[in-house]
């Protein structure tokens, strides 16, 4: 029987090792990690990630062949194939701050190998990494072998949060990369294999190592790029009065193109997007290439242009000053049918409008409202590190409430922020909520969701991304 | 009967105006220029315009109902829809030169038609313009109109040199934008009765005049970037052993990024990328959006980065001299299947090679010694004026730049070999051949990755190829800029 062992409960580790095991009965798969809450949860009724179908998939297969154990040195000696997943945080001091990949737990992760180790192992880099990660670990590893042979593999994952599990049951590609060695291509195979029981094989792409690093990092650094790009084509829409939509829709009707990502929005978010282009950025510029590292920075520049434009625009349409009015913010999660909040555009938002003084009561279907509170208490790049090593009991902010519903946070309220596309916004009593708001009432709609005819017809000033501006909007000039 | 007169007889133009003719016989459609010698080509059996299809839908329809004239008020004045379809080229001096579009031949387009018309008359425009000129150009009918009703429609092309023909046969939309008024939807819903004779109604998309407007310089500026963006990624493959195909072809799986226009290179070029991005950059500078405007910058950027790399990579090859020495480049056209030459790679690495002093042998198949020596001799945005307007070719250029009439004869005597477009033939050269005739060491400097690194190693070259992993001959020279 195969064995497998993956290092990381997380929002990677945790839905693939699930997967695999539901594919593969007849290996054997467990997740370890050092966070005892966090294995415990695996093995409860309540999962700690929230992603569609999951549920399902680990009540399938736990105590069959799919475990979670806080033994991680036992099940990483037993193993023929350990899955590295651990978290890769954002350096925020030294060198490299604000960009680099903090490489901390891999290496130790890499050490605790070597030391546990008693046979040959494929060891297989699973979260993210810098392009050469695996020459390092690949180091460590033979400077304390003791006659063990390891083979790195690389082999990113590229799953969208809120469809995991979909992704993984019916994934683009897989990418394999492994040394373009005899034993490098037969431990390539071995993987090959494992993914080939529910994996058509054309879909499996194998590569060399760096290719397979480097990939992960540049696919999401495309996807980014495009939403940047739409948003910066929705600012000059405003300006215009050309619309952002009609635009995108022209554009993607393109096949070389193509029409996904083209939905201009307050910004993108998710765990992977900044962090993967910050980590581009700085790999350029250690390899001696500012002109490229620039390039990509620029991605990162739009998107937090867009979000302080966003923000001028809710301050500036009402009278410059906000102080004390309660704004009403509609969506947490950094996208729908996730309770993901890392990098959201709304920790941003809030955050631009507290610095107003604004009263901000905040509604979000999945986000607990202690999240919220941690989100914006904590400094950028904190939520990468273990939740252990997470700062506590963040003092709750006064100027922000969280409620149960929509209508309880748009009571009395002078604005509506629209920042995540949750359907239920879609079809909202707008009526109803406009006869409770302070006058005038204006909604921001960040996500392009609502028709904006047909609130104005019920009263509303409206503003949508990229949408020719409100007579009232185009009076009042938002300025950086 | 229906009558089209368009404008221009150029690149967009004349094949648009040519398959418009073939899938509607009952439409009448003419096509003028001032310029005598082109409109004379057209009539003749030697087309100005080398597309594949074209030489034969223009025969079917000439003479029928496609016609070719220089008497541009008379037919402007008999129309019923006139395309404009002038030269928009990029100022070279005053404010935005550099980057703002010339409006000069709109300008004047537009008073010649105020001038001769009789008739309602709807306005076309197909060439590329910044946005909001509709307007400009609707001011200009509307205060010279006595009485005449004009209506002003954006009808961007999206057409790819070298597949024109087969683009504006099942092209993937056709955009047509217009006044939200009941006579602007009236004239865009005849517009699209045009169209539609060939075109499935599903892919006729109707917007607003300026998300029309912008949607050409947008597109654009989106298929430029996945270039640049790619071309960015290869700089990083070079300098850490990844391997540029095997990341875009990664990348490309994504359904959501897909699979096209992520071929790295030595560069892009054609008349629309680089022009619509200053275009773009402008526009955002003029609505006070500097951030926006910067972002868009930065994919000529990269251009231009990958251009100089790829010169400083042949230089410091050769013991950062080249002085003297033979450099044979395949290839001068902007991309295979065409000979377009405008904003061509080609004219920024042949410069750079000659401004450190090489000799250099060039043979492209579709592209004329004369225009060659044009390019080289011209200054930048030159091209997008009128040819009587062009300078005269240079006499001292002849002296480094020798035109071949084949890749062997280029190649001979060479110490290093160039491939600067994705011609075919270049797949299946005789490089053994090639080598044998060639000083030693012997370099191939592949700027489209259409040959095989490791086929040639073989033979004895030592190989660039743009984002792969390096020779150990290249590694021990690094490039630096």
């Amino acid at each position: 029987m195969v064995k497998i062992c993956c290092i990381g409960a997380g929002y990677v580790g945790g839905p693939t090792m699930a997967v695999i095991a539901l594919k593969c009965p007849d290996i054997e798969v467990v997740v370890v990690d050092i966070s005892k809450p966090r294995i415990e949860a695996w093995n409860s009724d309540t999962l700690p990630i929230y992603e569609p179908g999951l549920d399902d998939v680990v009540k399938q297969c736990r105590g069959r062949n799919l475990f979670f154990s806080t033994d991680v040195e036992k099940h990483v000696a037993e193993a023929d194939i350990i899955f590295v997943s651990v978290n890769t945080p954002t350096k925020t001091r030294g060198l490299g701050a604000g960009k680099a990949a903090d490489l901390t737990y891999w290496e130790s992760a890499a050490r605790m190998i070597a030391d546990v180790s008693k046979s040959d192992k494929i060891v297989v880099e699973k979260s993210t990494v810098p392009v050469k990660t695996a020459e390092a670990i690949e180091k460590i590893l033979t400077h304390n072998s003791k006659g063990i042979n390891y083979q790195i593999l690389s082999n990113p994952e590229f799953l969208a949060e809120g469809t995991a599990i979909e992704d993984l049951f019916k994934p683009d590609r897989v990418l394999i990369g492994g040394r373009e060695t005899p034993e490098g291509r037969k431990a390539v195979q071995v993987l090959k294999d494992v993914y080939a029981h529910w994996v058509p094989e054309d879909r499996i792409l194998t590569t060399n190592l760096w290719s397979a690093e480097l990939s992960k990092l540049a696919a999401n650094a495309f996807l980014a790029q495009r939403i940047s790009s739409v948003n910066a084509i929705s600012a000059l829409c405003e300006a215009t009065g050309a619309n952002v939509s009609e635009v995108a829709y022209a554009v993607g009707k393109d096949t070389r193109i193509g029409p996904k990502f083209l939905n201009a929005s307050v910004g993108f978010g998710g765990s992977c997007f900044q962090k993967d282009i910050l980590n581009l950025v700085y790999i350029c510029e250690c390899n001696g290439l500012p002109e490229v590292a620039n390039y990509w920075k620029q991605v990162i520049r739009i998107n937090d242009y867009q979000k302080s434009r966003f923000v001028n625009r809710v301050v500036a349409s009402m009278f410059n000053t906000v102080a004390g009015k309660k704004i009403a913010v509609l969506g947490f999660a950094f996208k729908k049918d996730t309770g993901d909040t890392r990098e959201t555009p709304a920790i941003d938002v809030c955050k631009g409008l507290l610095g107003d003084k604004a009263q901000i009561s905040i509604y979000d279907p999945q986000v607990t409202e202690d999240q919220i509170q941690r989100d914006l208490a904590m400094n950028k790049f904190d939520w990468d590190h273990p939740m252990h090593l997470q700062p506590t009991s963040p003092t709750a902010i006064k100027q922000v409430s969280c409620v149960w519903d929509a209508y309880e946070a748009t009571k009395g309220a002078h604005g509506v922020c629209i920042l995540t596309e949750w359907d239920e916004f879609k079809t909202l009593d707008y009526q109803k909520i406009f006869d409770n708001m302070q006058k005038p009432a204006f909604v921001f709609d960040g996500r392009n969701i609502v028709d904006p005819e047909k609130l104005r017809e019920i009263g509303f000033i409206v503003y949508s991304i990229g949408k020719p501006l409100d007579a009232w909007l185009k009076d009042m000039p938002a300025v950086a | 009967m229906v009558k089209i007169c368009c404008i221009g007889a150029g690149y967009v133009g004349g094949p648009t105006m040519a398959v418009i003719a073939l899938k509607c016989p009952a439409i009448e459609v003419v096509v003028v220029d001032i310029s005598e010698p082109r409109i004379a080509g057209w009539n003749s059996e030697r087309l100005p315009i080398y597309e594949p299809g074209l030489d034969d839908v223009v025969r079917q329809c000439r003479g029928r109902n496609l016609f070719f004239s220089t008497e541009v008020h008379r037919h402007v004045g008999d129309a019923d829809i006139v395309f404009v379809s002038v030269n928009t080229p990029t100022k070279t001096c005053g404010l935005g030169a550099g980057k703002a579009a010339d409006l000069t031949y709109w300008e004047s387009a537009a008073r010649m038609i105020a001038d001769v018309s009789r008739s309602d008359k709807i306005v076309v425009e197909k060439s590329t313009v910044p946005v909001k000129t509709a307007e400009a150009i609707e001011k200009i009918l509307v205060h010279n109109s006595r009485g005449v009703r004009y209506q002003i429609l954006s009808n961007p092309e999206f057409l790819a040199e070298g597949t024109a023909v087969q683009d504006l046969f099942a092209p993937d939309r056709v955009l047509i934008g217009g006044r939200e008024t009941p006579e602007g939807r009236a004239a865009v819903a005849r517009l699209r009765d045009v169209y539609a004779q060939w075109v499935p109604g599903d892919r006729i998309i109707t917007t607003n005049l300026w998300s029309a407007e912008l949607s050409k310089l947008a597109a654009n500026a989106f298929l430029a970037q996945r270039i640049s963006s790619v071309n960015a990624i290869s700089a990083l493959c070079e300098a850490t052993g990844a391997d540029v195909t095997e990341v875009a072809h990664s990348v490309g799986r994504d359904a959501r990024i897909g699979p096209r226009f992520l071929s790295a290179s030595v560069g892009f070029g054609g008349s629309c990328f680089q022009k619509d991005i200053l275009n773009l950059v402008y526009i955002c500078e003029c609505y006070g959006l500097p951030e926006v405007a910067a972002y868009w910058r930065e994919v000529i950027r990269i251009n231009d980065h990958q251009k100089s790399r790829f010169v400083n990579r042949v230089v410091s090859s050769m013991f950062n001299t080249v002085a003297g020495k033979k450099i044979a480049v395949l290839g001068f056209a902007f991309k295979k299947d065409t000979g377009d030459t405008r904003e061509t790679p080609a004219i920024d690495v042949c410069n750079g090679l000659l401004g450190d002093k090489a000799v250099i042998s060039i043979y492209d198949p579709q592209v004329t010694g004369e225009q060659v020596s044009r390019d080289l001799a011209m200054n930048k945005f030159d091209w997008d004026h009128p040819r009587h307007l062009q300078p005269l070719s240079a006499t001292d250029l002849a002296k480094q730049v020798a035109v071949a009439p084949d890749a062997y004869e280029a190649a001979r005597d060479a110490h290093a070999v160039c491939i600067l477009t994705e011609w075919d033939e270049f797949r299946t050269l005789d490089y053994k051949r090639m080598f044998d005739a060639m000083h030693k060491p012997a370099f191939i400097f592949d700027g489209r990755n259409v040959v095989d690194p490791a086929k040639l190693r073989e033979i004895g070259f030592v190989v660039y190829a743009i984002g792969k992993p390096l020779d150990d001959w290249l590694k021990d020279m690094p490039a630096v800029a």
